[in-house]
This record gives C-alpha cells, structure tokens and sequence, in this order.
C-alpha cells in the first residue's frame, strides 16, 4: 500500500531540507566531511523518489503486472 | 558535495546516451539524441507510478533507495582517494540489488533477471584479480595511494596492462547492449528492471548514471593516475566510445558463453598475478 501524496510531499521537503543544511554545515566546517556525506547517502535517495511520489503518485488499487502471454 | 552528485548523475546519464548514439551510428542507424537517458531519467520521474499487486512492496521499494544509496557512497569514496576494496565490495552489493530488483516484482521476468545476475557473477573475479596485481605493484589499496604511485612510476596501464584489459571488461559486463549484458537482454523483456516502472525506473536511471560515473573514474584513478576535472570527462567519453565500438559489433552471449568467457578471463589473470608475483 503506497502513502499518501502529502506524505510524500512532507518526505521530499524533510529530506531536501535536510541535504540543503547539511550543505551549508560542511560550508562553514560546522559538520565534518564524513558526516555530510552519510547525510546525502541517506538522504539523497529518499529526496529523489519521494519528489517524484509526490508529483505523480496514483492514489488508487494497485494494478496486476504483466506476467506473459 | 550534492552538486557533484548531480554532476556525476547527468554526466553519466549523458555518457550512457553516447554510448547509445555511437552504438547506433555504427549500425547506421540515426539513434536516438545523446541526452536522450536524462530524458528517460526526467520523464519517469512524472509518470503515475504505484507497487504492482504481485510484488513484495518493502523490497520493491527499498532495493531503489539501497541502489541510488550505494553508488552515491562509491561516489564518495572515489573523490576522497578511499579504499579499492569498499569501490568493489559496492560494485559486489550491486550485484545483490540486482538480484533484489528481480525477486521483488513477482513477475517471471524480472525473476529471470535477478537469477541471470546471480550467475553472471563470474564476472566479478577479474576484479579481483586485478585488485590484487595493482595491491602487488603499489603495496596499497588505497586510491590516494595508487595515483601517488603512478605520479612517480607512470600509469599503471603500461606497467600491467592486462589488469587494466580485465577491468575494462568488467565495465563492458556493466554496458547497455554489451556481450555480456546478459541480466537485460529482450528476451526477458527487460530482465531485473522489467515491473520498476515510472518512479522506480527514474531512480535506476540515477543509479545508472552514477554507477557508470563511477566505474569510469576509477578505472581512469587506477590505471591512468590523477588528472583534471576536464581530462577525466575527456578520458570517460573516449573510453565509453571505445566501450561502443565492442558492443555494436560483438553478438550478445548466451548466458553459459558470458560465464564461460569470464573465467576464461579469470584464469589467465591469475596467471598473469601468478608469474608477476614469483618475479617480484
């Protein structure tokens, strides 16, 4: 069962906000290299699909997939 | 560092649309434009997208996080001069994910597909075997350490060519159309990434992107040594048209033939190491 799209959406906020401050934390040598990175490693993957959950997302039953002739 | 991330996504993106242009010009085909695999990345981002019915909805989601996961740490560990040993042992976890995208969609398929990447693992051991030659020569595994050596002692392309030949042959394995593709060749539809449609293919398209970045790099870190942002990007886009020259005109293998040849491979590295380690 997928989430719902405003979830979605709060997903792709929370971590886009999350990358955008930890970029600006290792700018000003606040957070270490390493630490910044695990941030994105974690982050940077949830961001991408949660954006694209959050644009286009059905919202309905799930279909039977294609499974042959 | 998220701008080099986005860079190394639509960097490789783009290599891998001129691989499929050159691919196609060979065969005398107008192919598609180069930037046609960020089109694909862009345009499944925005296509309706849900779990099938038949699919283990944890795994079916959580192998495309894992995916994009790991190549961005690769990324990570490419730039800082890290470990060879963490770049491969990813390059082995993809092998899993692999696996991972086949079983988790239900359909036979993908399953054809995850099963196909479990026996194409022989490809994996030239790896190691070039591991091991370049650890022989530079008595390190660590990347910062094998360009240093390289600055002193020349690129190791020349001083071992044959690791440098069986490692562009793991990267071939990897290639969209290669002989050894074998995990996504048609008649299994799309092998592993068959039922990951609209979102989830958009995230293999990341991972793509990213895992073809950094396989090239390496391999330019390795056996060339260290050298400008601009002649890396350079030296990727000759080696991926290098890459498509072998795929457009070698027949893909069958599946015991791709296992066959890669140990075959795999056994005259191990000569190679072999006689290298007695003389050293």
């Amino acid at each position: 069962m997928m989430l719902s799209k405003s979830r979605f959406g709060l997903l792709a906020f929370a971590s886009g906000f999350l990358i955008v401050i930890g970029f600006f934390l290792e700018w000003g040598d606040y957070l270490p290299f390493w630490a910044y990175a695990a941030l994105l490693v974690c982050c940077f993957p949830v961001f991408t699909l949660s954006l694209g959950l959050w644009w286009m997302a059905r919202e309905h039953e799930e279909d039977i997939p294609f499974v042959g002739y | 560092m998220i701008e080099y991330v986005l860079f190394a996504v639509f960097f490789g993106l783009l290599l891998l649309g001129i691989h499929r242009k050159t691919i196609a010009r060979i065969q005398r085909r107008p192919g598609p434009p180069v930037w046609q695999e960020i089109l694909h990345m862009l345009k499944f981002s925005f296509k309706s997208t849900w779990i099938p019915a038949t699919a283990s909805g944890t795994l079916f989601v959580g192998i495309v996080l894992l995916a994009i996961g790991i190549w961005t740490a690769a990324l990570f560990v490419v730039l800082t001069g890290g470990s060879l040993l963490i770049i491969f042992g990813i390059y082995m976890l993809h092998k899993i994910v692999e696996h991972g995208f086949g079983l988790s969609s239900g359909s036979p398929y993908g399953k054809f597909g995850g099963v196909r990447s479990v026996i194409s693992a022989a490809s994996e051991i030239p790896l190691f075997v070039t591991v091991a030659v370049i650890a022989l020569f530079t008595e390190s595994f660590s990347l910062a350490d094998i360009t240093a050596y390289q600055e002193v002692h020349g690129p190791l392309l020349f001083l071992v060519p044959l690791p440098a030949l069986a490692m562009y042959i793991v990267i071939l394995s990897k290639m969209p159309s290669s002989p050894f593709s074998i995990v996504e060749s048609k008649e299994i539809v799309s092998g592993y990434k068959t039922e990951h449609f609209g979102v989830w293919r958009a995230g293999l398209e990341v991972t793509n992107g990213l895992k073809t970045y950094v396989l090239l790099f390496t391999f330019l870190a390795v056996f060339i040594g260290s050298l400008p942002l601009w002649w890396i990007l350079i030296g990727m886009v000759l080696i991926i048209l290098s890459l498509s020259f072998v795929c457009a005109l070698c027949p893909m293998l069958s599946p015991f033939d791709t296992v066959t040849v890669q140990i075959l491979i795999t056994a005259i590295m191990v000569v190679y190491a072999g006689i290298l380690w007695v003389v050293a």
